[in-house]
């Protein structure tokens, strides 16, 4: 009696859903699928589309070594990025968890940088690295001599890992801080009789406690790291050479010359990070379930 | 190292009790009291200096901007560069775009979300487990894989430099609906069941009932939003191309493009701009920022 008949069900829970339907289908789930097709077709901006099958991606893997080179950016980008911010950000949480005086504030401080928008970052870093700008002159401070940051090929993409990392860092670590304040206190407690040390409770209890929320950070750190693009298009679009290109970029730039590598490249992205997911998901979301 | 001996006293203070704590803990709390801080502070430092930077530097003519660095501006009240940058560019107009396309953003998600995430959590319809799977894969595409297709579609639809191009693909985001289903899927039954007897329909009991109960995290979904909008800079580039029908971001990005000599006065100034708003926003309403931004990993 409470609950409408099974049909009614049906027709409701369709027409709450179609607004829904309409826009993930036709903005997510079709664009997916178109991408994957248009990859097989030579087009650009101004011809008619001709069909080459797997063309593009032979092109990108074996004959493009712009594209190569992007692969190993884009690799060096997520893995210093990947652990860069996860060292950061969970000794940040460790610290700004615990109930001191200003805490609070300094957890809002951290957040800040996220909520603007990433080419504005880019814009303010592009300032702090620029030769006479904030950070050569804290160098010269120390008598330490002031670079070329974005314009040398060797500091360009460490310059933009660390805008990278200060843009996202207190996101991270605000996550930790809730997952540890989920740990129950009784569990420390109970190590605290049996006498172990900080060392000890930190292997054996912080962190296996914490590993839903580690699994949570490093899945957003994956699908954010592969994903970088306006802070490197605002500050080098690419380079010194291709110093910092990244498989974002190279898609971008593409698009204006072929639509058929553009979307191939981004087909490879969406394969990569997919790939990620599910690999992270089966080493750690399965040990969870064990757990 | 130093952080663990930290966790080991945060344990300490919290749980010990005042009977087993000897005067050498105390002693020892203090200590990495003064460590914490100590790690803790140039962190915090890291995270708003530049932003203090960029504020400083809007009140500089460009010459000092780009000679030397001061710590402080020679004037705090040096405004020619806002005044400038408003007068050489379109920023009103920028400004009046970004906020019209963010709040639409955010208007079509608090409508549309709340709808499918109620069929979510408490209808039962045939094909709701394919569909809350659709939601989840959407959840980790990034829109990046997307722009080229998007792109193909809006042309010959004549979107090219329409609000609307840049508003359609995010009026439904996959977090908006997934943060509200398990919001709605935390409401009592019992609620809904009561106004089922008095006669309610189903949209009256989301709109009466349920929505009420949850407004915590529709005030999320809209905040989150709203901020993932004003940001938004690469599908937007792509179809506003019109110097008129910029945003914020892409606005501020030309100034660049456009010559080689950056002219950081008013790129700088134009930035304060653009960030102020977003930055407060975020000052008040920091609670449902935290929460949109945390909500992931408690709900998993």
């Amino acid at each position: 009696m409470l609950s409408l008949s099974k049909r009614n069900q049906n027709l409701t829970g369709w027409l709450f859903s179609l607004p829904a339907v309409i826009f993930l289908g036709g903005f997510f789930i079709f664009p997916m699928l178109y991408s994957l097709f248009i990859s097989f077709f030579d087009w650009n901006l101004l011809g008619d589309k001709a069909f080459i099958g797997l063309s593009n991606y032979d092109f990108l893997l074996f004959k493009d070594s712009v594209f190569t080179t992007t692969l190993w950016n884009t690799v060096y980008f997520s893995l210093c990025y990947f652990f860069g911010s996860l060292i950061l950000s969970l000794g940040t949480a460790l610290i700004v968890q615990k109930a001191l005086r200003g805490m609070r504030i300094i957890r809002t401080a951290i957040l800040t940088p996220l909520v603007i928008p990433m080419a504005i970052t880019g814009i303010i870093w592009t300032l702090l690295y620029s030769p006479s700008g904030f950070i050569n002159t804290l160098l010269n401070m120390f008598g330490i001599e002031g670079q070329q940051w974005l314009y040398e090929s060797s500091l360009a993409m460490p310059a933009i890992i660390v805008v990278s990392i200060w843009q996202t860092f207190g996101l991270y670590a605000i996550i930790f801080v809730t997952g540890l304040n989920q740990i129950p206190k009784d569990l420390y407690e109970g190590m605290d009789i049996d006498g172990a040390g900080g060392w000890k409770k930190f292997v054996h209890l912080t962190l296996p406690l914490l590993r839903p929320t580690t699994f949570f950070v490093v899945v957003l750190l994956v699908i954010n790291s592969f994903k970088v693009f306006d802070q490197i298009w605002v500050m080098t679009q690419g380079g010194p050479g291709n110093a910092t290109m990244t498989l974002v970029v190279y898609m971008y730039q593409k698009i204006f010359t072929s639509f058929g590598l553009a979307t191939a490249s981004s087909v490879a992205l969406f394969i990569i990070v997919f790939c990620l997911v599910i690999f992270q998901y089966f080493i750690m979301g399965r040990e969870d379930e064990k757990a | 190292m130093k952080s663990l001996s930290l966790q080991e006293e945060r344990v300490k203070s919290e749980t010990g009790t005042p009977k087993v704590k000897s005067m050498k803990s105390r002693k020892r709390l203090n200590i990495s009291s003064y460590i914490a801080y100590l790690i803790i502070i140039p962190i915090t430092l890291f995270a708003i200096f530049p932003f203090y930077i960029m504020v400083k530097s809007s009140l500089e003519p460009l010459d000092q901007i780009i000679s030397s660095f001061n710590f402080f501006p020679e004037n705090w009240f040096y405004f020619e560069n806002y005044k400038k940058v408003f007068s050489e560019y379109p920023m009103a107009r920028w400004f009046f775009n970004s906020t019209l396309v963010a709040t639409m953003v955010v208007i079509g998600n608090i409508i549309f979300c709340p709808l499918v995430a109620y069929a979510l959590a408490r209808l039962k319809f045939r094909g709701r487990n394919l569909l809350f799977f659709l939601v989840l894969a959407t959840l980790v595409i990034p829109i990046q894989v997307l722009v080229v297709p998007l792109y193909l579609m809006m042309a010959p639809l004549g979107l090219q430099n329409t609000y609307a191009a840049v508003i359609m693909p995010l009026l439904v985001s996959p977090f908006g609906v997934f943060l509200l289903r398990q919001a709605f899927l935390s409401v009592p039954k019992e609620l809904e069941e009561a106004a089922i007897i008095d006669g309610c329909g189903r949209l009256r009991i989301l709109f009466s009932v349920i929505l009420p109960n949850t407004l915590p995290t529709l005030c999320t979904v809209a905040a989150i939003n709203f901020m993932w909008t004003w940001g938004d800079f690469m599908w937007p580039s792509l179809v506003l191309t019109d110097e008129h029908m910029k945003t914020l971001p892409l606005g501020i990005a030309s100034f660049q493009t456009t010559s080689s000599l950056v002219p950081w006065d008013l790129v700088i100034s134009a930035s304060v701009v653009a960030v102020s708003p977003i930055i407060i926003l975020f000052l008040l309403l920091q609670k449902f920022f935290v929460k949109g931004l945390t909500e992931g990993s408690v709900k998993g």
